[in-house]
């Protein structure tokens, strides 16, 4: 059964045969820790430095510490949080893919194939139609139900709670649902007219128009979600040997998985009705990550999430020279990216199908 | 050898999508907005009252008339009497003749109608969405013109043509001129001329009257935008509000190159243009605006230091766009702006 | 696994197997009598003797006028697109051996929508006419781009499914990439893209029936190569069947008739889907009698969508999209958990 429905050599054998290698390449990991760490640090830079009116970086200390000229105030109150929520929703959504992954021990598992993100987006732009007056901190919440309710259904329905579920299976049913979603927001678009002008960002997701505000609302689930992941590196290290080997060794497998997707609905719940569904972070930054770094979880989630902030805030970076100086969301430039690495992977998918 | 043939096929495969990534890109940069694009009578002299000088106004009168429009030409006998709107403006051209639409594209929201109009209007039936007007519900109403967008009603214009003489004009995304001529372009579909003439010069008058208690040489700079949840949109000096306000002399501080009906701006963007005034049309709810009022940056906008920060009516200041409208928008920007 | 299903399918005999051509007659029956209803709802009232007088070519007054020009075109796209769809799925699942398989699915939609919109943004004041045969080049070159993809010394079902799932993911992204780039006049956008038969005259009509008259009649003569392929590459091969060459040509026929579709309709969902398997779970997997019956239910869906998206909130017109999205999402999540036991 398990060659026969098309199982990828997941996580379970990957991690039984890089184990010893994951010690050796210590180093490389570090490296790896480095380089993003660079990449961000330059980012962040470069992220201050851009937008319509030129401030130089010198600005940048008085911005933090007391902000009174309009230079320093648009580092301090547009820059530097459109810049820090890049950061955060790209490490959510990133950690929430790897979560994803292992809970589901499917490598193509993830926020946006499974319908958790589009979910969360229907019940944000229902609300949103329905009471008008709606916004801040009760439309997260919301979000979480969407995007619980639809990522359940899609696992549940693609019958991965057996943990016996093909990728293939998983992604027919998790895009299928999305675009049920999709279909659904749209037409509340059409019908309301009123919100037209936020479709794109409904559909695209951006963090264009972050605000202090925005992050504070956000971080509290953030923490709680990137704070649970980590102290489950253990347990989704003894997962990724398969489930009866994990139980062996004193593993509750249901617990962990439950555990596991409640973080993954927290974190893209969060990120999705702060800064629309950002496409394609959940799905491709994990695979990057393990590719270059290995698949020992206690290193590969912080290393994820640093990932994404780094693609997000590139992406963002990117949107900027789309049509300047006006806006664009994030998200089409991490669509553009993202879909041909997720059609490489698709490709890449061992399939012994029938 | 299957393998190298795979590879081949491989490379072919990503360069295709290469190409096509790019060329995306390229069309994408190359694009131009088809309200803007095709508005070549935009700037060319005004004939009488503002109206371009390529309009037929000598088919003024005939019985028979030839009207060209952005979709062709219309051969119209006799003066209509049943005729549907399907967008606002041209709700505002039939009331500039004294006429009413036996029916409208409303967005099935009523209160879409600006109050101006609406005691004009009187009963009519409404036939759906602007984007999607119900053409059942058209054809039942036995109109002998109907008065379409060339933007958005392009793809059924010729099924609107089998129904009645459809004249179609830019709407959605025609700036003050182009709306300006399709006044009187409908007017000669009308048959209602004289009337559109004398309604034309009255508008002339009051933008004048307008105009004179504005004040001369006003070097401040007004910015016009629509604020929704997650998107605050600006109106660049082509489209129509922008458009009527520098009749009265205020320039916008967008730039005026982006070649798109609005443009889409973050706060940097707003305190980096340093509009001195700002109309802000607010939707229901909290709103992008009502955000950033809370944000230090928000007050380092002159328009807001200065106290010139307005909030206006979205149905009048950018949906409507016809005489009264225009004429609404100038009273409003005068009052607020020079107290009387 | 799907192949056990079909054979599961194969196995079974109900009742409607024994009598197929009762059952396919019904179905029939029901079709045309929903289109004559259809004829008569909407934002007006057409009573049944209108419609009729229309029909039988007596036009004289208003109501038969309706009829014939905007509500007529209609129920007939209704029938072509509902058959196409049906047809191009059940060809896709039989061929990819996956019953979760479908135009949708494969990158076929996504890519005609794409290649309509890049039309219509990037060349302001193109004419309508030429969306239809961009639309379709895109559906095909999609599908193309998949197949070459997913090649790998043959192109195994499964990989053909993912990969469509990816490309998708990609044309899609390329979608809001245009929508981004030209916010002009998003609302009539997404009403395409969510797909709805308003304001389709006769001449959509004539651009889709070809394809359904010439691919329909081809597809139906080659099931029982259908019916071949099903059971598995080796097995196929040792009958005789040239499998490889076998599945380019039904792909290729499933994709022309999809994109002529989705080229006059816009992309509309779950059709392609769903049809197949209501036909399926009557006449399990023998293909010459489920093709037709699959083509049925398609023409019942896609009647039922429209009136109700034209009947339901009058004036106001839901897209006809949107109601299949609405009817199949959970019919198809159903189907997965059923056939995930």
């Amino acid at each position: 059964m398990t060659q026969s429905t098309g199982i990828a050599p997941g996580p379970a054998e990957t991690a039984v045969h890089r184990r010893p290698k994951i010690v050796t390449s210590k180093q490389r990991v570090t490296w790896v820790a480095l380089f993003l760490l660079a990449l961000l640090v330059i980012g962040v830079v470069w992220g201050l430095s851009i937008g319509s009116q030129h401030i130089p970086l010198s600005r940048l200390p008085g911005a933090i510490f007391k902000a009174d000229d309009s230079d320093e105030l648009i580092l301090q109150s547009i820059r530097m949080p459109r810049i820090v929520l890049a950061l955060l929703v790209g490490a959510a959504l990133a950690v929430a893919g790897a979560l994803m992954q292992a809970v589901a021990a499917n490598p193509l598992a993830a926020p946006e194939i499974m319908g958790v993100n589009a979910g969360a987006v229907f019940v944000v732009v229902l609300a949103v139609t329905v009471v008008p007056s709606l916004s801040g901190a009760p439309t997260i919440l919301l979000a979480f139900g969407g995007s619980a309710a639809a990522g359940v259904s899609v696992m549940l329905l693609a019958g991965s709670g057996r943990g016996r579920v093909s990728p293939v299976r998983l992604a027919l049913a998790g895009v299928t649902a999305s675009s049920l979603l999709i279909s659904l927001t749209q037409v509340l678009i059409i019908f309301d007219e009123n919100s037209a002008d936020s479709v794109l960002f409904w559909l695209v997701g951006g963090v264009n128009f972050a605000a202090w505000g925005d992050i504070r609302n956000l971080l509290p689930w953030l923490v709680i979600g990137l704070v649970g992941a980590f102290s489950m590196s253990r347990s989704l290290n003894l997962l990724a040997l398969g489930d009866d080997m994990a139980r062996g060794l004193g593993q509750n497998v249901e617990r962990t998985r439950l555990l596991g997707s409640a973080f993954v609905v927290v974190l893209c719940g969060a990120a999705v009705s702060v800064a629309g569904p950002v496409a394609f972070i959940g799905l491709i930054v994990p695979h990057i990550v393990r590719r270059l770094a290995g698949s020992n979880y206690t290193v590969l989630l912080p290393l994820c999430a640093a990932a994404g902030s780094v693609l997000v805030l590139y992406a963002d970076i990117l949107s900027r020279h789309v049509k300047p100086p006006y806006e664009v969301p994030a998200g089409v430039v991490t669509a553009l990216l993202g879909a041909p690495i997720f059609v490489y992977l698709a490709r890449r998918q061992k399939v012994t199908s029938s | 050898m299957s393998n190298t043939a795979s590879r081949l096929r491989r490379s072919l495969a990503l360069l295709t999508l290469t190409v096509a990534a790019v060329g995306l890109a390229g069309c994408g940069g190359t694009s131009a907005s088809p309200a803007t694009g095709d508005a070549p009578n935009a700037n060319r002299a005004a004939a009488a009252q503002g109206i371009s000088s390529d309009l037929n106004l000598e088919q003024c009168g005939k019985e028979t008339r030839t009207i060209k429009h952005d979709l062709g030409t219309t051969t119209i006998t006799g003066t209509p009497k049943r005729v549907v709107a399907l967008e606002f403006s041209f709700v505002d051209a039939l009331v500039a003749v004294g006429m009413a639409p036996v029916g409208v594209a409303d967005d099935d929201k009523p209160e879409r109608i600006i109050p101006g109009l609406k005691d004009k209007v009187g009963n009519y039936k409404s036939v759906g969405l602007r984007a999607t007007p119900n053409i059942q519900v058209l054809t039942a109403l036995k109109p002998d013109l109907i008065l379409a967008d060339s933007g958005r009603h392009k793809a059924i214009y010729a099924q609107l043509s089998k129904i009645a003489p459809t004249v179609a004009y830019a709407s959605l995304n025609g700036n003050y001129q182009q709306v300006m001529d399709s006044e009187m372009s409908a007017a000669i579909a009308l048959n209602k001329c004289d009337q559109m003439k004398a309604r034309l010069a009255e508008h002339d008058k009051i933008l004048t009257d307008l105009k004179a208690k504005a004040k001369s040489g006003e070097t401040r700079k007004a910015l016009f935008a629509v604020s929704s949840d997650k998107e605050f949109t600006g109106f660049p000096p082509k489209a129509y509000t922008p458009g009527v306000l520098a009749l009265l002399g205020i320039k916008s501080p967008l730039a005026d190159d982006s070649g798109d009906a609005t443009v889409s701006l973050t706060l940097e963007t707003v305190v980096s243009t340093k509009p001195d005034i700002m109309f802000i049309a607010g939707q229901t709810g909290d709103t992008l605006a009502d955000t950033w009022e809370k944000s230090p940056l928000w007050k380092q906008i002159p328009a807001v230091k200065d106290n010139a920060t307005y909030k206006v009516d979205q149905n009048v200041w950018s949906r409507s766009r016809g005489l009264v409208a225009s004429e609404l928008i100038a009273q409003e920007a005068v009052k607020n702006l020079y107290g009387n | 696994m799907s192949t056990a299903i079909v054979a599961q399918h194969v196995r079974r005999i109900t009742t409607a197997q024994r009598y197929p051509r009762a059952v396919v007659g019904s179905l029939g029956v029901l079709a045309v009598v929903l289109s004559f209803y259809s004829l008569s709802v909407g934002a007006t009232d057409v009573s049944m003797h209108d419609v009729l007088n229309a029909v039988t070519g007596n036009t004289s007054d208003q109501a038969a006028q309706i009829v014939v020009d905007f509500q007529l075109p209609r129920v007939l796209l209704a029938w072509l697109v509902g058959t196409a769809l049906a047809v191009s799925g059940g060809v896709m699942q039989g061929v990819i051996r996956n019953p979760l398989a479908a135009p949708d699915v494969v990158g076929v939609t996504k890519g005609a929508g794409f290649a309509g919109m890049l039309l219509l943004l990037a060349i302001p004041g193109v004419p309508v006419l030429a969306v239809v045969p961009a639309a379709f080049v895109g559906g095909l070159l999609a599908a193309g781009l998949v197949y070459l993809l997913a090649y790998r010394r043959g192109a195994t079902p499964v990989r053909i499914a993912l990969v469509g799932v990816a490309v998708s993911a990609a044309f899609e992204a390329g979608i809001r990439f245009l929508l981004v780039r030209n916010p002009l006049d998003v609302s009539a956008a997404l009403i395409w893209l969510t797909g709805s038969l308003f304001g389709r005259s006769m001449s959509s009509v004539y651009e889709i029936l070809p394809w359904v008259v010439v691919l329909v009649p081809l597809v139906l003569i080659w099931a029982r190569k259908l019916d071949v392929l099903g059971l598995g590459d080796d097995l196929a091969a040792g009958l005789g069947e040239p499998v490889e060459r076998t599945r380019r040509l039904l792909l290729l026929f499933a994709v022309a008739l999809a994109s002529s579709a989705v080229a006059v309709s816009g992309t509309i969902g779950f059709i392609g889907l769903i049809a197949p398997h209501m036909a399926r779970r009557i006449f399990g997997g023998r293909h010459l009698a489920s093709l037709p019956s699959a083509a049925l239910f398609g023409v019942l869906l896609m009647l039922f969508a429209d009136m109700i998206g034209r009947g339901l909130a009058p004036p106001l017109e839901i897209p006809a999209g949107l109601v299949t999205a609405v009817i199949g999402g959970p019919y198809f999540l159903y189907l997965l958990v059923k056939t995930g036991k």
